[in-house]
């Protein structure tokens, strides 16, 4: 095996890696996960911050309503005087009374509308308390924030390292260069905590640390370009002015949107809705993205195919368009994870209406135990799928394959695989039709038998059971394919040897059928490890249902964001969900992929 | 192979042990079908009376007289589904082979970088609802048909089994040479690539037709006009209302007076969805295994 690695080795610009550059990705992730931790674990202050300024977004309502019926009602006090007035000159004026008392009502009405109103006003907390409670959460949590933003500036900076040790060594230039990243990272993180320590802003005041955050911002986007400039092997010209010109132009946006944020007038609106410059920051960080990838690409290549290839490079642009919009875009709509989301019918305006609420989301699903829950029951659940549906995909694959009788084997192959090709509609209803306490298969069988009938659908627990073994009845047939071709390809002669050596049928299943098709079942369970986030989501909706019942033991994280979806509409926190599995999975793969290389370079995917 | 196996010791059990044990389970993944099919042929007051049988005494084709009085539903169904299967397979089939074709081309350099743009995907995405915004308000597909057809137009995985399929397939040289005798890129594809792909087209085909045809999930998250359903969401439907009807009968025991679907036109209902399959899967079972296999070699 070593010569196959080192082969690899030879190959793969990745496998040529060294471990420093490991060591540095690791240090990324591990500061990257403190960071998040920090943030979505702060004791609740992000949330009580949120619910408090949501209050003052109330009360800011309340008091304006007020403003409104008051004026109102001085208005009827005036016409109440007036009509009084004119009944004084001529009493018997039968019209003129029919006003004073259309006027006298009108009156009544303003001063109960505003008797109210300023009950409601008075049941609230003021200003002032609202202000002072929300100044003592910003200062509890400034230290937090520091601490937190600090650890993703070394984040940031290990993974430039990563980048650089992946295309060549570290040496004086890339480590001055990406000093110069930590430091305007520095100048952000410190602008950033004045404003955090700043108390609660009143209309007309401004944030104090944003002359920091742009310079820091613009030192960022220049020791950016430098680091790509070192770190890149493809210099050419015209690719380096189009990019840094992106990032230069990317970066000014963002520190236009800063500015605009800032405006004196804006910033009590901050309250209720979301910042007037985020459209320019967004904007402004897709244009550093782009940059960033132009700068970090090999053009040789393109430029190659543009000349000698045009027709294939219009070939694959359908599914590369088709890949963006689908693909892509959802991506950059992760930030709704981040929003409290409002509606407004279009998907950017969505994305920028939406408030602003940093990792809320998601301490409020590892608060309430919702994501420990689910996160819980997918892992089980898919731990059962792998072990299990392995054990039995091998056992049924070494039977299938060592039995006589061609036509037996034909028709055990065509009636196993039957149950991979209907659709989860009808495994749903063949499920309840066994399991249903009035009229199943089973529960017939048992009052027949003079037992007491079992309501599955009332049982949680039973499903960790009855779930593994509907997905087994669908797939072991189908996947053990796989393994019947792995064993149809082992030599005959290993097993001739065993068989001169005195070896019996057992022994030779036992020491040559499955050290031999080893090396397919490690693979294909890292594999499936690598998903074990992912949930089968038609498999537990078309079994389960909604059934609030068995939510406790059903509910995976697949069937939580789809609830979020259409029943509860939490769009904020379904995608949080859906990004924390997203996120997770990925590490997860990358991690199995780095293993699958260590013991089968053959078999890792890159 | 066979000869040498009935020598050694032991053989015979095992043969007889697994015969017994692959037997039991071929039957438990045949059981519901069989129950299925019978079930629908049952005479439905038997089937209240004395519960589901494999020997019926009494068969009956009460259940699909019933179910074909009011054809209606059921053939916009159909036509729905074998719309959505058939354009959408013809239409995937060709983006598939196109990409898979120019990814695996030796001479363009650009591969590389463009499968891992496309194998990114896999490994990473916005999650279910970002998805769902973007394809309600951003491609505005809700309530067409095409909602089920896009999502299956392109996809990473089996872009890459075409492009396996085609270097296996075609050799590298009657690119070139057919290069040097003057066609075009797109002339090679449809020319030469695609005919000789012919079997793995069929395979990767085949994938997505099933798919399609088996969809229920898009349909209920894009299709709210009912004359867009398709016949596995109807199916869905139809069985999940009955179902919670029946739940409110048993618990509060009030009878609704409302038309139950009875229990044989629900068997013969899954059978109107499920028989296509059944009678075409024999004759296309030979093309997955093919395709599993080949799967299976790295991506």
């Amino acid at each position: 095996m070593s010569t196959a690695v080192v082969q690899i080795k030879k190959k793969s610009r990745l496998s040529r890696v060294g471990r420093q550059a490991w060591l540095c990705l690791l240090a990324a992730f591990v500061l990257l996960a403190g960071c998040i931790l920090l943030r979505t674990f702060d004791g609740g202050a992000g949330t009580e911050l949120s619910a408090a300024s949501a209050q003052a977004a109330e009360l800011s309502n309340a008091l304006e309503q007020l403003e409104t019926l008051e004026t109102r009602y001085q208005k009827r006090v005036t016409q109440l005087e007036e009509a009084k007035a004119a009944l004084e000159a001529s009493p018997e004026d039968a019209k003129l009374k029919s006003k004073l008392d259309r006027a006298q009502g009108e009156y009544d009405k303003a001063l109960k509308n505003r008797d109210k109103q300023l009950g409601v006003v008075n049941g609230m907390p003021t200003m002032a308390e609202l202000n002072d409670q929300m100044n003592d959460l910003k200062e509890s949590r400034a230290t937090r924030m520091l601490i937190s933003n600090l650890l993703l500036t070394m984040a940031f900076s290990a993974f430039s390292g990563f980048m650089a040790f992946m295309v060549r060594t570290i040496d004086r230039k890339v480590l001055i260069s990406i000093g110069g990243l930590l430091l305007s990272c520095l100048l952000i993180v410190i602008g950033v905590h004045q404003n955090n320590l700043m108390p609660v802003l009143q209309p007309g005041e401004t944030m104090p640390g944003t002359m920091i955050i742009a310079v820091g911002l613009g030192l960022l986007a220049i020791f950016h370009i430098i680091y790509w400039l070192m770190v890149t092997e493809d210099k050419t010209i015209v690719k380096i002015i189009i990019s840094s010109l992106l990032i230069l132009a990317g970066a000014t946006l963002c520190i236009i949107g800063l500015f605009v944020n800032n405006q004196p007038d804006s910033a009590s609106k901050y309250i209720n809705s979301m910042s007037p410059g985020f459209p320019y920051i967004f904007v402004g960080i897709i244009l550093l993205i782009i940059g960033t990838f132009v700068m970090a690409m090999p053009l040789m290549r393109l430029r190659y195919d543009l000349r000698k290839n045009p027709v294939l490079l219009i070939m694959v642009l359908p599914s590369i368009v088709y890949f963006l919009i689908t693909s892509y875009l959802p991506m950059v709509g992760v930030y709704f994870s981040f929003t409290s989301y409002q509606f407004t019918g279009k998907f950017f305006s969505t994305l920028f209406g939406s408030k602003f609420v940093g990792m809320d989301n998601f301490a409020y699903l590892f608060s309430s135990g919702l994501a420990w829950r689910m996160t819980f029951n997918t892992l089980v659940y898919n731990f059962i799928f792998i072990v299990g549906g392995t054990i039995l995909k091998v056992a049924v694959a070494i039977m299938f394959s060592e039995i006589a009788g061609k036509y037996f084997k034909k028709t055990v192959q065509t009636v196993t695989f039957l149950p991979h090709f209907i659709s989860m509609v009808m495994v749903g209803t063949f499920a309840y039709n066994l399991l249903n306490y009035n009229s199943g298969v089973i529960n017939s069988l048992l009052t027949s038998l003079g037992m007491e009938r079992v309501d599955f659908y009332s049982i949680p627990g039973a499903w960790y059971i009855i779930i593994p073994l509907v997905d087994f009845w669908k797939g072991v047939g189908y996947g053990s394919i796989i393994y019947v071709s792995a064993i149809t390809g082992i030599s005959d002669d290993l097993y001739e040897a065993a068989d001169l050596d005195g070896a019996n049928f057992m022994q030779e299943i036992r020491h040559i059928t499955i050290p031999s098709i080893r090396p397919t079942i490690v693979i294909l369970t890292l594999m499936s490890l690598g998903s074990i986030m992912k949930g089968n989501f038609d498999l537990f909706y078309q079994l389960v249902g909604e059934s609030g019942q068995l939510m406790e033991a059903t509910e995976i994280i697949d069937t939580y964001v789809w609830r979020a979806l259409r029943q509860n509409v939490q769009i904020g926190m379904g995608s949080a969900a859906g990004l924390y599995q997203s996120f997770v999975g990925m590490i997860l793969v990358v991690l199995v992929n780095t293993i699958v290389k260590k013991i089968e370079p053959d078999y890792a995917i890159f | 192979m066979e000869m040498r196996k009935k020598y050694n010791r032991g053989y015979r059990i095992f043969n007889m042990i697994s015969k017994v044990l692959l037997g039991l389970f071929a039957l438990i993944c045949l059981l519901p079908f069989v129950l299925m099919i019978v079930g629908s042929f049952t005479d439905n007051g038997e089937v209240v009376r004395e519960g589901y049988s494999l020997f019926p005494k009494k068969w009956s084709t009460g259940a699909y007289d019933m179910l074909f009085s009011y054809p209606d539903n059921i053939i916009r169904a159909y036509r729905n589904t074998i719309i959505q299967t058939v354009v959408g397979t013809f239409i995937s089939l060709f983006c598939i082979s196109m990409t898979g074709y120019v990814l695996s081309r030796q001479d363009f350099q650009s591969r590389n970088v463009i499968a891992f743009f496309f194998y990114f995907t896999m490994l990473f995405g916005g999650g279910l609802i970002p998805w769902y915004i973007v394809m309600k308000q951003v491609l505005h597909l809700s309530n067409t048909l095409w909602a089920i057809m896009v999502p299956s137009f392109f996809s990473a995985y089996n872009i890459f089994l075409m492009r396996n399929f085609i270097k296996q397939g075609v050799p590298n040289e009657l690119i070139e040479s057919s290069k040097l005798d003057g066609a075009g890129d797109m002339r090679v594809f449809l020319q030469i690539v695609l005919p000789l792909s012919l079997p793995s087209l069929a395979t990767i085909g085949l994938f997505v037709a099933l798919g399609l045809w088996n969809d229920w999930y898009l349909c209920m998250l894009f299709i709210s006009d009912s004359e867009l359903q398709s016949l596995q969401f109807y199916l869905y439907s139809m069985l999940n209302s009955a179902r919670a009807l029946r739940e409110i009968q048993a618990r509060s025991g009030i009878v609704l007076d409302i038309n139950l679907p009875s229990e044989t036109s629900k068997l013969a209902m899954s059978m109107v969805a499920t028989g296509p399959i059944l009678l075409v899967y024999p004759f296309i079972q030979r093309y997955f295994i093919k395709g599993l296999t080949v799967g299976a070699v790295k991506g």
